[in-house]
């Protein structure tokens, strides 16, 4: 259906494209149905986010003389309209059941149907409003360019998350449409599904019955399912966001990578990096510098304790980000748990590790490192994945029996180990600087594309062919 | 101008050559693809009917490769119709092309594209079937859009079908099927896989994804259609039943459009009403009144259209001939299989302008009716 819909909305767009105004009015269009196949309701909510955010925006702008305490309280505004909506949708339940467990008193829940994507939306509304309060970017005075900005079909969903400046200033040129939007598209489109309706959905065949029966599970499934589901959750996010890519590009529109072979990360910390880069950087902007300094501005003096001052400060603003990271991903005590577990492991490694030095450690020490980090990330995705905390206590249980029987098929046992195998070779090529070098004569380059056409439609054509035939949604859609 | 092309062509290249390449490798590729039948046609060629989606698939090559004299078309109860009796019997060949619920929506895009790609006139063997669930009912839709090419498709029946999200959804589908002959044949290469290189498919394919009729029947190809399972009794009764949600006057429309085939001299039809259970033959009554005097109303009105009609209900069906309610075992399978054989001689004994011989069906016909015994 959807590629019923690209088809549809390309053809027309392509037609169009030419004259800009019209081909982002059809895009815009076009990302409303789109939104509107998860329910009407989810347009209205998505064009009041628009018309709220649109309107701080505006006024922001036309406030840029007049004193700071009235932009900060428009702005102060605009953030908790935006985050009262999300909590409304996204944590009402989480938070009246906390009241509800503390306090004898039964609050109302009121019935909502928690739109899709709304986590992303609203932190790209978040920055926006932010940049243009910081005078980063001048607000936005076409509604077209603004709506197409949240709205945008391909990233709205499941992101990337944009820079409002880097994407609205692509909205201000027009588009060309020609060989580099196919050569663009193409490629990340097919490693896209691939990685989804192959390596993902095939894996999630095997990780979802262990996790939803950890009791009846044997310890060998336990121990194979953490691993699956590291290599799942990441080839799920990653080909939905190459497919995103690959979209944004058939339109003409580049949007932010948002993996760098996170895998291969040598410690917590950079694993953070290369993980979901877009959150990463938004976090940094707009959560973690703001709140050291303000952390700074409390800490006058060089050391506390015999501890500086800016690792305190490190500590403590990595630890509010990560706890926020967490609970950006989900409505459940799990989700902050995994954040504020990220958070510790980044500020212990913040004293362990030495920075700046870690491109040039020996092989040996970088293994051991990545070695020490993989462990670490695993413990993580357990408890990420864990419906809820007694799962970990179930998990070890499990683990602890010794069974070594599996229910692992062939299928996830080739992803999982050739996965693990790529990993390792990759990690060790990287390291000793190995690279794969296109010579740069035109020729060369063209034999090159007509390599990466070829793989693509075959990778495309096996994805269709030999997908699971189980429809699984996106991992992050539920975020 | 055109002695200047390559010039310009080299130039356009030059421009952004990785891009062009990309473009030319994945138009050549598809190309390829697209234009290389003989390799789906290979790895489809040893198939016995299995199931809906492969039959359908491999009937369609089967059509255009080998000249079948005639088709069964229809549920799963004339699925237990076996082509080897027939044979023996007949002397005909026919490729039986039954799936699980199959109707009259199936049936017709499926003679739809055996008049267009037979190359003989072929009898079709269709059964009037009177339980289609609603559930069975969607799976055939979905299997007759996404594996019957489209323009085999009844026109009328897209308006029936796309007025529900799933419906949609498989014409969508069929579209895209019909745009990529190697989606459409996906089942087919899955299943041959599994049957030529087990390893590699267990490797490849998450077993929730194999087509597991397709396992048995693969390896026990014997001419037969079903694995054939003998349960011992007591038999399984009729379950929950879901009536079809949609009225009947797209069918009506679609067996008006079948005997206008056989009207116009397409296709040989024959029906066959097929046998049913003393003991559950009054189940369906409470869904659909009195099923008897639908099936004789219709029996009536295409019998008065010059239409063949093989009435089985009375073939004694005891429980030694049944699987459940309304599938028969081996037993019942070959008894039936006989029964259709015999009347079917006797039809083509009385229908002398079906073996004229002046056609090349004609000549084939009184050939074989020469040569088989008389009933």
């Amino acid at each position: 259906m959807f590629l019923v819909f690209l088809v549809v909305v390309f053809a027309a767009w392509a037609a169009i494209h030419r004259w800009n105004a019209a081909g982002k009015a059809l895009l815009l269009v076009a990302s409303l149905v789109f939104y509107a196949s998860w329910g009407l309701h989810c347009v209205g909510l998505l064009l009041g986010v628009i018309a709220f955010n649109y309107g701080a925006g505006l006024l922001l702008g036309w406030l840029t003389t007049a004193p700071r305490a009235r932009r900060r309280l428009i702005l102060v505004l605009a953030i908790v309209g935006n985050v009262a909506f999300l909590a409304l949708f996204k944590y009402q339940r989480f938070f009246v059941d906390i009241v509800q467990s503390i306090l004898p008193v039964h609050l109302p829940v009121l019935q909502v149907v928690v739109p899709v994507g709304i986590s992303f939306y609203i932190f790209q509304v978040l920055s926006y409003v932010i940049d243009v309060y910081q005078r980063t970017i001048k607000p936005c005075k076409n509604p077209v360019d603004f709506a197409l900005f949240v709205a945008f079909f391909p990233k709205l969903l499941l992101g990337p998350l944009v820079r409002p400046g880097e994407f609205l200033a692509q909205l201000g040129a027009r588009r060309t449409l020609g060989a580099g939007n196919f050569s663009q598209y193409l490629p990340l489109f097919a490693a896209g599904l691939f990685k989804k309706l192959i390596l993902a959905d095939n894996l999630g065949l095997f990780v979802d019955p262990v996790f939803a029966n950890l009791a009846a599970a044997s310890s060998l499934d336990c121990m194979l399912a953490v691993p699956a589901y590291a290599f799942q959750i990441y080839y799920d996010f990653s080909g939905c966001t190459d497919i995103a890519l690959g979209v944004a590009a058939l339109f003409g529109y580049a949007l932010p990578q948002n993996f760098n072979a996170p895998y291969l990360a040598t410690s917590i910390t950079d694993f953070w990096r290369r993980w979901h880069m877009s959150l990463t950087t938004w976090l940094r902007n707009y959560l973690f510098l703001p709140v050291a300094y303000a952390v700074s501005a409390r800490l006058p003096q060089a050391r506390y304790c015999g501890i500086k001052a800016e690792n305190i400060i490190y500590c403590v603003a990595t630890l509010v980000t990560m706890t926020v990271c967490g609970f950006w991903h989900g409505a459940g005590w799990t989700f902050v748990l995994w954040g504020l577990y990220q958070g510790v492991a980044m500020s212990v490694e913040r004293f362990v590790l030495k920075s700046g030095r870690d491109k040039c450690l020996p092989l040996a020490v970088a293994l051991w490192r990545w070695a020490i980090t993989v462990v670490l990330m695993l413990s993580g995705w357990l408890l990420f994945r864990v419906q809820k905390l007694t799962d970990v206590g179930a998990f070890f249980s499990a683990v602890a029996k010794l069974q070594f029987s599996t229910t692992l098929p062939r299928v996830c046992a080739v992803i999982l180990v050739i996965s693990c195998v790529y990993t390792v070779a990759r990690f060790i090529m990287t390291r000793s600087g190995y690279t794969l070098a296109i010579p740069a004569t035109p020729w060369a380059s063209f034999a090159f594309g007509v390599a990466k056409g070829a793989c693509a439609i075959l990778l495309l054509l096996f994805a269709l062919v030999f997908s699971c035939g189980v429809t699984v949604p996106f991992i992050y859609l539920q975020f | 101008m055109w002695r200047n092309c390559p010039v310009y062509l080299l130039a356009i290249l030059r421009s952004a050559p990785t891009a062009w390449g990309v473009v030319a490798g994945a138009a050549l590729t598809f190309a390829a693809l697209c234009l290389m039948p003989s390799v789906w046609l290979w790895t489809l060629s040893r198939w016995e009917p299995a199931y809906a989606a492969l039959n359908v698939a491999h009937m369609f090559e089967r059509t255009k490769q080998q000249a079948y004299d005639g088709f069964l078309l229809g549920s799963s109860q004339i699925n237990q119709v076996q082509p080897s009796i027939l044979r023996s019997i007949t002397g005909l060949d026919f490729y039986n092309s039954a799936i699980s619920g199959g109707d009259i929506a199936y049936m017709l895009s499926m003679s739809r594209a055996i008049a267009a790609r037979s190359p003989n006139k072929a009898i079709v063997l269709a059964e009037f079937s009177r339980y289609v669930a609603a559930d069975i009912e969607e799976l055939v839709y979905r299997d007759t859009l996404r594996f019957v090419p489209a323009q085999y498709w009844a026109l009328h029946e897209l308006g029936f079908a796309w007025n529900k999200a799933n419906y949609r959804t498989y014409y969508l589908d069929g579209i895209l099927n019909s745009l990529l002959p190697l989606i459409r044949y996906k089942e087919g290469i899955k299943a041959r896989m599994i049957a030529s290189f087990p390893r590699l498919a267990t490797l490849l394919m998450h077993p929730r994804s194999q087509p597991g009729l397709v396992r048995i029947n693969c390896i026990h190809q014997d001419g037969h259609n079903g694995p054939y399972l003998h349960r011992p009794p007591p038999y399984a009764g009729p379950g929950a039943y879901v009536p079809a949600p949609a009225g009947n006057a797209h069918k009506l429309r679609s067996w008006d459009a079948l005997l206008q085939l056989h009207l116009q001299g397409k296709i040989m039809l024959v029906l066959v009403m097929p046998p049913s259970h003393a003991s559950w033959a009054g189940f369906y009554a409470k869904y659909y009144g009195d099923p008897r005097s639908c099936v004789a109303q219709q029996r009536d009105f295409l019998q008065k259209n010059g239409i063949a009609v093989i009435d089985c209900s009375s073939l004694p069906i005891t429980d030694d001939d049944c699987m459940d309610a309304h599938h028969f075992n081996w037993s019942g399978g070959a008894k039936y299989s006989e029964y259709v054989a015999n009347q079917l001689l006797d039809i083509l004994h009385r229908e002398p302008a079906w073996h004229a011989p002046q056609s090349l069906t004609g000549a084939r016909l009184s050939e074989v009716l020469a040569r088989a015994s008389p009933p």
